[in-house]
């Protein structure tokens, strides 16, 4: 949980812009661990450069791009080098790897975290109505919960996606309307086991109402199955979430998704091994944590 | 028979509300599917495209005439291919079914074998090999899929890194094992994908299969350890991952989606997803169906199969 925090909040510590950079060429496909010099140009450009020396004249030689260059103190708006590092390196588009990388973290789990809310809170709703109506209206919606689940998710949202522009407000109603239904099921048939529970004719017998005991009687007793199928949600939504930007039906670029990293480094005639990577594993340890939080909460309960 | 009649009709209604949940969300999102193309687009253009795939008339009639369509097999015609749907999205049907298959035989033996080798041993080890199967689990299958790709693929060549058969026309069993060339590494990712909760099931499952009577009284008697387990044992054990072997259709198929795309499988994952680029609504709409028609069938497939090795499964 610290992890998912940290990782929350982490943005602010990122390094450098995530989509922009002041000199493509010569920073694209760095590996990881690379510090270049950021010079400052009097016509307001910025040269990244490998090695800095001082020239004639108080001007300076640069390396760039493995070729030495001289720049005149006139050319130069600072004799001053900035020292950038790039400690995960950086993409075709010379782009800092670790910046995009912790962008992209936060708006993973900022949309599956919102999705997640609202997928618990139509799927709770969904599964105490059916389970507290009963009859056939019961039969109905686990009838439609049921076909809902068999279609394959990424085929359901690819096709409502196709309709619709990319935005942060429809991908988390797009997952979290794929996600509502086994919550609901799981509700529904918690619920079901609980009405048949002596403590429930009790309060039912003393003459609680019926959202009285919803709220009083069942919701309490839910609450742990709710929070390890919140925590796993999140951890599902956002493998979910980086699969569709994979596929391009996330946000579009430039925003920083983890999947479109991937998929915009695979695109590459010959990518390297660190823009697949370490996005890659940005997706995996915030899912594996989500995975094993909600198999100790399992095992505790 | 009475069981196969009810499963049957059951199956029909669910085909129906599938086709029903499609038709409705992809028509019923907004925006102009007509002019969602190119926003630029003429009104006047846009109202005979409008006209052209009848999508002026009222949603009740466009509804009764996709389901007449999908009952005759008629299911309209592909604004990018320029072919009908139904050919499009039958093409593709072979190559996701072999590849699907593949990946449920190696998953479901692959997590039968393992838990079966890793019943007999310590439990540091099997906790390890929990831990791994929790880590595939949480492994995003296009991650996995890029990086076979590259290291399985382009850089040692060992597999074929697109489409699902080779251009050149091989005859007879050359042709079989051309097949299982290209979609052994897909089949594979896809099962590594998938393998982690199937490992899981069988494992506790064999566990408690281990500690019944039955078990001991085989121990008893004198078997070999390894008779106890792989005959006895096991096949008691199979029968719990074989009943969630339904629910895990549809993971099944979102996963083969990547995989085509990412392997250039000409599959319906791969049809889905160009018809999302080129906002081909139809044959979207189709590939969701026939996608949820598979899940569909393979779940009374797998609730006989679940029968067979279950005898004890109440009769309904």
């Amino acid at each position: 949980m610290l992890t998912l925090l940290l990782v929350t909040v982490a943005p602010s510590l990122a390094p450098q812009e995530p989509n922009s950079t002041p000199d493509p060429a010569a920073a694209q496909d760095r590996p990881p661990g690379t510090t270049l010099y950021a010079v400052a140009l009097s016509d307001g450009r910025t040269l990244l450069v490998d090695a800095i020396d001082s020239g004639p004249a108080g001007g300076l030689t640069v390396v760039r791009q493995g070729t030495r260059q001289e720049l005149d103190l006139a050319s130069l708006a600072s004799t001053q080098a900035k020292p950038r590092r790039f400690i995960l390196g950086t993409d075709h588009l010379g782009r800092d790897l670790l910046s995009r990388v912790l962008h992209g973290l936060r708006t993973s789990l900022g949309i599956a975290l919102v999705a997640t809310i609202l997928a618990l809170t139509v799927g709770t709703l969904v599964g105490l109505v059916a389970a507290g109506a009963g009859g056939w209206l019961d039969e109905l919606t686990m009838r439609i919960v049921d076909v809902l689940m068999a279609v394959p998710k990424l085929f359901l949202v690819l096709a409502i996606a196709a309709t619709l522009g990319p935005s942060r407000g429809l991908l988390v109603t797009l997952l979290a309307a794929t996600t509502w239904m086994p919550i609901a099921r799981i509700v529904r048939a918690r619920t079901v086991t609980l009405r048949a529970a002596p403590f429930s004719t009790a309060a039912r017998a003393i003459g609680c109402s019926p959202r009285r005991v919803l709220t009083h009687h069942y919701l309490p007793h839910l609450a742990g199955t709710l929070w390890t199928l919140g925590v796993l949600g999140v951890g599902n939504l956002i493998l979910l979430e980086s699969a569709l930007s994979f596929l391009g039906a996330g946000l579009p670029p430039p925003v920083a998704t983890l999947g479109g990293m991937v998929a915009e480094a695979a695109l590459q005639s010959t990518p390297s091994w660190w823009s697949i990577v370490f996005p890659g594993a940005a997706i995996v340890l915030p899912s594996l944590a989500c995975a094993w939080v909600a198999d100790q909460i399992t095992a505790v309960r | 028979m009475k069981i196969v009649l009810s499963r049957l009709a059951g199956a029909g209604l669910a085909l129906w509300l599938v086709a029903s949940v499609t038709f409705f969300v992809v028509r019923l999102a907004p925006g102009d599917p007509a002019r969602s193309l190119d926003p630029a687009v003429p009104l006047s253009h846009a109202e005979t495209v409008r006209k052209l795939y009848g999508l002026d008339r009222p949603l009740t009639a466009q509804y009764a005439a996709w389901l007449s369509g999908l009952l005759r097999g008629d299911l309209g015609w592909s604004f990018d291919h320029r072919r009908p749907v139904a050919e499009v999205v039958a093409t593709a049907l072979p190559p996701t079914l072999g590849l699907a298959a593949l990946a449920l035989g190696l998953q479901y033996g692959g997590a039968l074998a393992a838990a079966a080798w890793v019943a007999r041993r310590r439990a540091p080890l099997r906790r390890a090999i929990d831990t791994v199967a929790l880590c595939l689990y949480t492994l995003p299958t296009f991650w996995l899929g890029l990086l076979a790709l590259r290291w399985l693929g382009h850089r040692s060549g060992l597999f074929p890194t697109h489409g699902a058969a080779s251009p050149a026309a091989l005859g007879g069993l050359s042709h079989l094992a051309d097949l299982l060339h290209h979609a052994a590494l897909p089949a594979l990712v896809l099962a590594l994908a998938n393998v982690g909760l199937v490992y899981q099931l069988s494992e506790s499952a064999l566990r408690r299969a281990l500690a019944a009577p039955y078990a001991i009284a085989a121990r008893a008697r004198g078997l070999s350890e390894n008779r106890v387990v792989w005959r006895h044992a096991l096949r008691n054990a199979v029968a719990a991952p074989v009943h969630r072997l339904g629910l895990d259709l549809p993971l099944l198929l979102s996963g083969s989606l990547v995989i085509e795309v990412i392997f250039s499988r000409p599959g319906l994952g791969r049809v889905a997803h160009q018809a999302f680029l080129a906002r081909d609504l139809p044959v979207l709409a189709v590939s969701a169906t026939a996608a949820g028609t598979l899940v569909v069938l393979g779940s009374l497939l797998a609730d006989a199969l679940h029968r067979l090795v279950d005898p004890r499964v109440e009769r309904v």
